[in-house]
């Protein structure tokens, strides 16, 4: 389970397999020309995620801060490859379930992650990728939500609808982290869907809450809750917003929005809803998206796939 | 201008003159002593030789008033050339003999604007940076007025409040006639040097919810002074401006002896908002740090130091810090230095200062804590313990006093440990009822409540003998309830150790007890044989038996647990 948001799918964007091979080599001056020539800020953010999840990068990274002291670029990459060997290390488990010695290794790592973002953000306040990741820095080591808040407000004044960070945000806000009730988490993403541009995938962010309060429910009640017209009208209305307006476009954001939508309506029994989506999808489903209600998403998967299918059938 | 300053002795007494405005004259006589040279148990003495000195202008219409800083004992004043000089000639007239028939009365005063005040977290700091001592003091109430004597108090005016130890501003030309400012003869005394409590900075202590509070002692310079108003600004802008996550937030620089200054910085939090906050201080210091100064701070904080250089009566303004400087012998620039010095303040001198605050920096934080921005807590644990007998608190297993010759250890199975040895011993405070608090130099304390041990009050026998008397504070009676332990109220009552009176009340007592006990166990005995061997069908003396020794069942009960509680106390 990625904390950092999902992996965007190599096949569909052979670049991204492209770069990590760069950072598989060790070839940092391609890759520095690459990611310095990227002026938006939300894609960079897509493009970092993916040479930070490559086994062994925090060596290539290590090597060129010790020559690049300065870089922004190295040092939120070195960072973030700290962040994401922490929550690897803490896994996904419920708090109660985590052995001590991992959940050592994770505030350490994410320790060695803050000191070098606080250094990144003070020189350089306008580089959104340190922000963001920021984000789960300061989950981890629960820095409270006002602090995650604040972080998440410096950032979207230089990056509006930054969807990668908003789903930080709303991990944070929802009760199981935050420990405070649904309303906050249900107004930030209300919020972030009412004030996104035409064709954004931002409004995924209401099929997300929907998944997460499926969770928090439990099958049973989640799938219930899921089921009432009122979810079932928000859910369409945010799909139409936005992956399913024809002037969606086919970005790195495309396979986890379509995926949240086919969860959320699959969940909720809504196969017909699904369908859309699963179509739209093809083969290029974000498992990640499903690993998050359950252990087997690949079953869960193709059972949801093909009653999508029969319910288009009748 | 500076340069206009003139320097003179009036009466022996170093004077610094400079025009001022005119019909109107600015006076002040600062003297070399302060809260930080006194101690915990004379805490409190300068501020009362400052009341005494004061007392015979408390009912004129004079625009004057006295301060008691950790350095500085000042008396100032606003008038025409005549107050002034009646005003400087009874403060001195009154230091030479001060009016020792006020000296309760003032003691009461004292202890009355104490109440009005409330703790600080400046002081909070300060007496986890330097202890029960030095400048740590002024975190500590007027714990010495209760035994200080005449004697003591005009010993006390007659070392510090000395013609050496004297310097007088006036904001006019030449000294007006009439000054009678004779002093005994003395010596200027040098500021105190500055005892530490805290091995290792940067660090931060857990405070209460409300905000953050950070303290940092640097060399003194134009640049700390320029570095502190950034730094305000940053917060201000930060944490006021675009979060709205605090009302105030502000930073302050402000000179503690002749080579260092303290710079302060404080942001309150808005409900719910302390985490931001603290975020937000971390970020504001962190970027002026890598030295990424906004330049319009760094300008506008150049020009509010030249434009106070600048104002009318700047010189006659200044005169107060100039006479403090001669005092503990810094040299104070001319308007010209500090010009040349302010205007080529660039962000890496901003930059030197913050890494410096930095590293000294000592943090009230609330809730997390700060290891996550490289930050450790400080040192809430005492390193060593004493060796002596151990005594385990009746009402908390975990808790255990440690009493030997050298002094004193409570702990706690928890890790939580504070000792006090005798020798490094700031104050004892004794309480009527036999509590006892042990405060170290280092500022640990170990609290000592006879109630809870078994043994309680022979342990505070051996604290009394253990400890001078000079080093006593008798502190006034509690209530029952601010008295631990189970027999708080017995003890209370009769204070600790009991009298022989009660004691033989008690032994009476609890001797009846006992008869009684046995009688019942007599009456109780019979019941039950009757019970078993009826006289005839009845079944009522079953019933009389079973009540009979439950009857027996707790008067036993309440005879065991008496005894054991006079065990305690005795």
């Amino acid at each position: 389970v990625s904390s950092t948001g999902s992996t965007a799918s190599a096949e569909l964007f052979p670049e991204l397999g492209e770069l990590a091979a760069l950072a598989d080599q060790g070839d940092w001056r391609t890759l520095e020309l690459v990611l310095d020539a990227e002026q938006d800020a939300e894609v960079l953010i897509r493009v970092m995620n993916v040479i930070v999840e490559r086994p062994g990068v925090e060596r290539l990274l290590e090597d060129v801060v010790f020559r690049q002291r300065d870089s922004a670029l190295a040092n939120t990459l070195l960072a973030w490859r700290h962040v994401v060997l922490g929550w690897q290390a803490r896994s996904g488990r419920r708090a109660e379930h985590v052995r001590m010695e991992d959940f050592h290794e994770f505030v350490a790592q994410l320790r060695r992650a803050e000191r070098r973002l606080i250094d990144v953000c003070a020189r350089y306040p306008a580089y959104v990728p340190a922000w963001h990741v920021r984000l789960p820095a300061a989950r981890g080591l629960q820095l409270g939500t006002s602090e995650v808040r604040r972080r998440y407000d410096r950032l979207a004044r230089l990056q509006p609808h930054c969807l990668e960070s908003q789903r930080q945000l709303l991990q944070q806000l929802c009760p199981k982290w935050s420990g405070d009730p649904w309303d906050a988490a249900f107004e930030f993403v209300r919020g972030c869907s009412a004030e996104a541009p035409e064709a954004s995938a931002v409004p995924s962010l209401i099929a997300e809450i929907y998944i997460e309060l499926y969770m928090e429910l439990g099958a049973d009640e989640g799938s219930r809750r899921l089921a009432e017209p009122d979810v079932l009208e928000e859910l369409r209305a945010a799909g139409q917003a936005s992956v399913l307006n024809p002037n969606f476009p086919m970005n790195y954001l495309w396979a986890s929005a379509h995926s949240a939508f086919a969860l959320a309506f699959s969940l909720a029994g809504e196969h017909a809803s699904a369908r859309p989506h699963f179509e739209a999808l093809g083969p290029y489903v974000a498992a990640e998206t499903w690993e998050r209600v359950t252990g087997d998403p690949k079953a869960l998967l193709e059972r949801h796939q093909a009653l999508a299918s029969a319910a288009a059938r009748r | 201008m500076i340069g206009q300053v003139r320097q003179t002795h009036v009466d022996g007494i170093e004077t610094v003159l400079a025009a001022g405005p005119p019909g109107q004259v600015h006076a002040g006589l600062a003297f070399r002593v302060g809260i930080a040279d006194e101690s915990m148990t004379t805490r409190g003495l300068s501020h009362l030789v400052e009341h005494l000195a004061l007392h015979e202008h408390g009912h004129g219409h004079l625009n004057f008033n006295g301060a008691t800083t950790d350095c500085f004992t000042i008396f100032h004043v606003d008038g025409t050339e005549d107050e002034v000089v009646e005003y400087l000639n009874g403060v001195c007239r009154s230091l030479r003999s001060l009016p020792m028939h006020r000296l309760e009365v003032e003691k009461d005063i004292l202890r009355a604007e104490q109440a009005g005040r409330s703790g600080s977290w400046a002081a909070e700091l300060a007496s986890w940076r330097y202890g029960a001592r030095t400048y740590g003091l002024s975190a500590f109430p007027e714990f010495g007025l209760k035994k200080l004597t005449p004697e003591v108090v005009q010993s006390w005016a007659d070392a510090h409040f000395t013609t050496e130890n004297a310097v007088l501003w006036m904001s006019c030309d030449d000294p007006p006639e009439g000054l009678d400012l004779r002093l005994p003869a003395g010596w200027r005394a040098a500021p105190p040097p500055p005892t530490s409590a805290l091995p290792v900075t940067p660090a931060y202590l857990q405070g209460p919810p409300g905000g953050i509070a950070l303290q940092s002692v640097v060399p003194r310079s134009t640049h700390a002074s320029l570095f502190a108003t950034v730094l305000g600004k940053e917060l201000f802008r930060a944490l006021r401006q675009h979060g709205g996550y605090s009302y105030t937030a502000a930073a302050a620089y402000l000179p503690r002896d002749s080579e260092w200054a303290t710079v302060t910085a404080l942001a309150d939090a808005a409900p719910e908002k302390d985490d931001a906050v603290v975020g937000g201080f971390v970020d504001a210091i962190a970027k002026l740090c890598v030295g990424n100064v906004e330049e319009a701070d760094l300008a506008s904080a150049k020009t509010s130091a030249l434009r106070a250089l600048e104002s009318f009566d700047s010189t006659a303004g200044r005169l107060p810090a100039h006479a403090m400087n001669l005092l503990v012998g810094h040299p104070t620039p001319t308007d010209a230095e500090l010009v040349a010095e302010i205007e080529a303040a660039d962000s890496g001198d901003i930059e030197r200062v913050a890494g410096l605050v930095w590293d000294d920096a000592l943090v009230l934080v609330p809730r997390a804590g700060l290891e996550w921005a490289g930050v450790d807590p400080a040192p809430q644990n005492s390193t060593d313990i004493v060796s002596g007998s151990e005594h385990i608190a009746l009402d908390d297993k975990q808790l255990t006093l440690i009493v030997g010759p050298a002094g004193v250890t409570i702990r706690h199975a928890g890790g939580a440990q504070s000792t006090v040895r005798y020798t490094e011993l700031a104050a004892l405070h004794t309480y009527p009822d036999g509590g006892r608090v042990l405060v170290g130099q280092d500022g640990f304390r170990v609290v000592v409540e006879p109630t809870r041990y078994v043994r309680g009050v022979e342990v505070v026998r051996a604290i009394d003998a253990a400890v001078p008397e000079e080093s006593v504070l008798a502190m006034p009676a509690r209530t029952p309830e601010q008295i631990p332990g189970s027999l708080r109220l017995m003890s209370a009552e009769s204070g600790s150790p009991p009298s022989r009176a009660r004691k033989a009340a008690a032994i009476t007592f609890m001797s009846l007890l006992g008869l009684v006990v046995l009688f019942w166990i007599f009456v109780s005995a019979s019941l039950t044989v009757h019970a078993i061997s009826p006289p005839d069908d009845e079944n009522d003396y079953l019933v009389a038996a079973i009540m009979g020794w439950i009857v027996q069942g707790m008067l036993a009960g309440t005879f065991v647990w008496l005894w054991r509680q006079l065990r305690r106390t005795w």
